[in-house]
C-alpha cells in the first residue's frame, strides 16, 4: 500500500487486517509525520509487514542523517527496503559512490535490500539497472495504459534479479460511473499483479473503502472471463489515454509538446476538479492549441493510436 | 479635472509600490532585489505549475494538487560571507485560504507558533506559515530558528491576502484541544469515502494523563439532504462493521448515532444542517459532555 497521502491510522490497521504487509513511505512525505504514522501502527507487528522508505542523494552525512530519522520515525532499527527518491538518469542509476553509501546501509543493519524509485525516463534507468548489480528493487509507475518499451524494461530487469514494485497502478482518478461499468481501480490492479514480472504493487490509498477495493481483486482466480473483461477496458481506454511513452516527442514542427498537454488535460480530468481544469487553460496553453488547431500539416504520430490533434481541439473546445 | 487624474496619478504609483499578492506573478511576493546586506539570490527564482510540481517535490506533488496547488516559486538565498548559510524557500499559492490552512495543518504535528501569517510553526532548521492563500515553507542550512523567522517575515509582509482563516476552526472548543492538532481534509476525513471534506482535532479526555485522547470531527457537505445521505451511510456501515449503541435519549442532539467502530473506537455523530459532527476515540462519556455540547452550539 502506498501511505503518501494517506492520514488516517484506521486505514493501515484495516489494511494489515486484510493482510497487505508492504507499506510504502518517505522521509520528506508530510516532513516525516507520515513516517511516524506508520512506525506507530505498526509498532509490535513489525517483524510481520515490510515497511519501504526512501533517502535522498547528498552528502553522506546528510543521508546517514535522514536514515537515522527515518529508523526512529518508524520506530525500528532496521528498513526492509531503502530506496533513493527519484533518480532521473542513468548515471545516478550506476553512480558508485550511491552504490557504496547503499552497501553500508545493509553492512549496518539498517536497511535489508535497496533500491530506487523513478518516475521519468523509467525505460532507459530500468535497463540500466539491469546491467548493474548495485539494486535489488525498483519502484516504478507502471499500469495499464503503459507502452511495449516499458512492459519489455521492467521484464528485462526482473530477468536480472531485480524485484519490480508498481506505484501509480490506477493511472489517475478514474471514477467509475465514466467507465462504462467497469471498476477501473480493481480491473487496473489485477492487470499489474497478473504480470509475472512484477513482485508487488503500492496503490496510494486514502480511505478504508480505497483499501478494500484494491484488496479485492487478491486471491481472486484469474478466468477466461476476466481476461475478456481486462482486454475490453483496454479497448475502451485505447486512444484516449496518453500513456507518457515519448513517442511524440520532437516530432511537432511547430515545436507544440502534444504528450504533456494531453498528460496534464488528463491528469485534471481524473481529478474532476472544476478550478484545476479552468487554470491549465493558460495564454501559453491556449496558444498552443491555437497553434494546433490551425495547423495543416499534422507531423506527429501517437504510438497508442491516439489521435492527438483530434484530441487536442476537443480540449481547446472546452476552454 | 486636474484633481482626478492625479488621483489617478497617484493611486496607480502606490499600487506600483505597494506589495500585492493579486493577480500578480507569484515572484512578486519574493524579496528579490535590495536584499539585506550580506545575502545575495544564489538560486531561482524557479516557478512550478501542477504539470511540473513533481520534478521539485515528487511525489508529495499529489498532496498539494489535492490541496488545490495552483503554483509555486523556489529560490535560495546565500550569505555573501559565509557562503554554507543559506535559505531555501518554497511559496505556493493554494488557491483560497481554506486549502493553505488545510496544507499547513498536514505538516505540523504539534504547536511551534512563530507569530507569522495566520499561523505559523518552526524548528531549528525549518519552518513554514500560511497567509491568505498562500503556503510557505523555509529552510535553513544551519540551525537557526530567529534568521527563518525573519525571512519569513519578510515574506509575509509582502502578502495582502488578508483573508480571515477558516470559520470552522473556530468552532472546536478550545479547552482540551492539544495545540496545532487541527487539520483539515478535502476528503476522505477519518478515512471514510462518504465524510467527504472536513476537519478534525485532537482532545485530550483528562488534563495530565496520556492515552485518554479522543478526536473531535466536523464534516462539510453541500447542502443538509447529503448531510443526511452521509449520516445514513455512517450508520450502516456501523451496524455492518461494528456495534450500534443505544441509549433511551439523545444526549446532544436529535438523531445522534453512537457506536463503536472496530478501529477507532467509541464515536458519536450528528448532523446539524449541512454538518455532522462528532467524536471518535474517546473512553469517558464525561469527556465527552465538557466539550461537545459546547462544539454543537458553535458550529453555525
Amino acid at each position: 500500500m502506498g501511505v503518501m497521502n494517506c492520514s488516517n491510522p484506521a486505514v493501515l490497521h484495516r489494511a494489515y487486517d486484510l493482510g497487505v504487509n508492504l507499506y510504502d513511505t518517505a522521509d520528506c512525505y508530510m516532513r516525516g509525520r507520515n513516517e511516524e504514522m506508520v512506525g506507530e501502527v505498526f509498532q509490535g507487528k513489525r517483524n510481520r509487514v515490510f515497511i519501504q522508505t526512501k533517502v535522498h542523494p547528498g552528502e553522506e552525512k546528510k543521508m546517514r542523517a535522514s536514515v537515522e530519522r527515518s529508523l526512529r520515525r518508524l520506530r525500528t532499527d532496521y528498513i526492509d527496503i531503502l530506496l533513493w527518491h527519484n533518480l532521473h538518469s542513468p548515471e545516478e542509476v550506476s553512480n558508485p559512490s550511491l552504490y557504496e553509501f547503499m552497501t553500508m546501509m545493509k553492512k549496518e543493519g539498517k536497511t535489508r535490500f535497496t533500491g530506487f524509485s523513478t518516475h521519468s525516463h523509467m525505460v532507459t534507468l530500468l535497463r540500466e539497472a539491469s546491467k548493474t548489480n548495485y539494486h535489488d528493487v525498483v519502484l516504478v509507475a507502471y499500469n495499464f495504459t503503459h507502452s511495449k518499451d516499458l512492459k519489455e524494461a521492467v521484464a528485462q530487469a526482473a530477468r536480472a534479479g531485480i524485484g519490480i514494485i508498481a506505484m501509480k497502478t490506477q493511472a489517475g482518478g478514474y471514477k467509475k460511473e465514466r467507465m462504462g461499468g467497469l471498476t477501473p481501480h480493481q480491473a487496473a490492479l489485477k492487470y499489474i499483479l497478473m504480470d509475472s514480472h512484477v513482485s508487488a504493487a503500492v496503490p496510494g490509498v486514502t480511505t478504508i473503502e480505497q483499501i478494500e477495493e484494491c484488496v479485492g481483486v487478491m486471491g481472486t482466480p484469474l478466468t477466461a472471463e476476466d481476461l475478456s473483461f481486462l482486454k475490453r477496458y483496454q479497448a475502451f481506454l485505447k486512444g484516449r489515454i496518453c500513456t507518457f511513452c515519448g513517442g511524440c516527442l520532437g516530432e511537432c514542427s511547430s515545436g507544440i509538446h502534444p504528450q504533456d498537454l494531453i498528460r496534464i488535460w488528463a491528469y485534471l480530468d481524473g481529478y474532476e476538479e472544476v478550478a484545476l481544469k479552468k487554470d491549465f487553460f493558460s495564454e501559453e496553453v491556449m496558444k498552443a492549441l491555437q497553434v494546433c488547431k490551425e495547423c495543416l500539416a499534422c507531423s506527429v504520430h501517437c504510438r497508442q493510436g491516439m489521435d492527438l490533434k483530434a484530441k487536442l481541439i476537443q480540449i481547446e473546445r472546452l476552454a | 479635472m486636474i484633481l482626478r487624474i492625479l488621483i489617478f496619478v497617484l493611486a496607480l504609483f502606490f499600487l506600483m509600490r505597494s506589495e500585492v499578492s493579486f493577480g500578480g506573478s507569484l515572484e512578486t511576493l519574493l524579496p528579490l532585489k535590495g536584499l539585506s546586506e550580506g545575502w545575495r539570490l544564489m538560486e531561482g527564482p524557479r516557478t512550478y505549475n501542477k504539470k511540473t510540481l513533481f520534478e521539485h517535490i515528487n511525489g508529495q506533488a499529489e498532496l498539494f494538487i489535492q490541496y488545490g496547488f495552483q503554483s509555486s516559486v523556489f529560490v535560495i538565498y546565500q550569505h555573501r560571507k559565509k557562503n554554507q548559510t543559506q535559505i531555501e524557500m518554497d511559496l505556493y499559492d493554494m488557491g483560497n485560504v481554506l486549502n493553505a490552512f488545510g496544507i499547513f495543518s498536514r505538516f505540523r504535528s504539534e504547536d511551534r507558533p512563530g507569530g507569522i501569517g495566520l499561523d505559523s510553526y518552526f524548528e531549528e532548521n525549518s519552518g513554514f506559515f500560511y497567509k491568505g492563500r498562500y503556503f510557505v515553507m523555509l529552510y535553513a542550512t544551519e540551525s537557526n530558528p530567529e534568521l527563518l523567522k525573519e525571512w519569513a517575515l519578510k515574506v509575509s509582509n509582502r502578502i495582502s491576502d488578508n483573508s480571515p482563516p477558516p470559520k470552522e476552526i473556530s468552532f472546536f472548543p478550545q479547552r482540551g484541544l492539544k495545540p496545532g492538532s487541527l487539520q483539515y481534509f478535502p476528503k476522505g476525513l477519518l478515512g471514510r469515502e462518504f465524510l467527504k471534506e472536513g476537519f478534525q482535532g485532537l482532545y485530550s479526555g483528562e488534563e495530565g494523563i496520556e492515552g485518554k485522547e479522543f478526536h473531535l470531527f466536523l464534516s462539510v457537505f453541500k447542502n443538509s439532504k447529503e448531510a443526511g445521505e452521509a449520516l445514513k451511510s455512517f450508520k450502516a456501515d456501523l451496524v455492518k462493521r461494528g456495534k450500534i449503541l443505544s441509549f433511551p435519549h439523545a444526549r446532544f442532539g436529535k438523531g445522534e448515532v453512537s457506536g463503536i467502530d472496530p478501529y477507532q473506537g467509541r464515536i458519536l455523530i450528528l448532523q446539524k444542517g449541512f454538518y455532522l459532527l462528532g467524536a471518535v476515540g474517546f473512553e469517558k462519556e464525561e469527556d465527552l459532555e465538557k466539550v461537545f455540547s459546547e462544539f454543537v452550539k458553535k458550529a453555525k
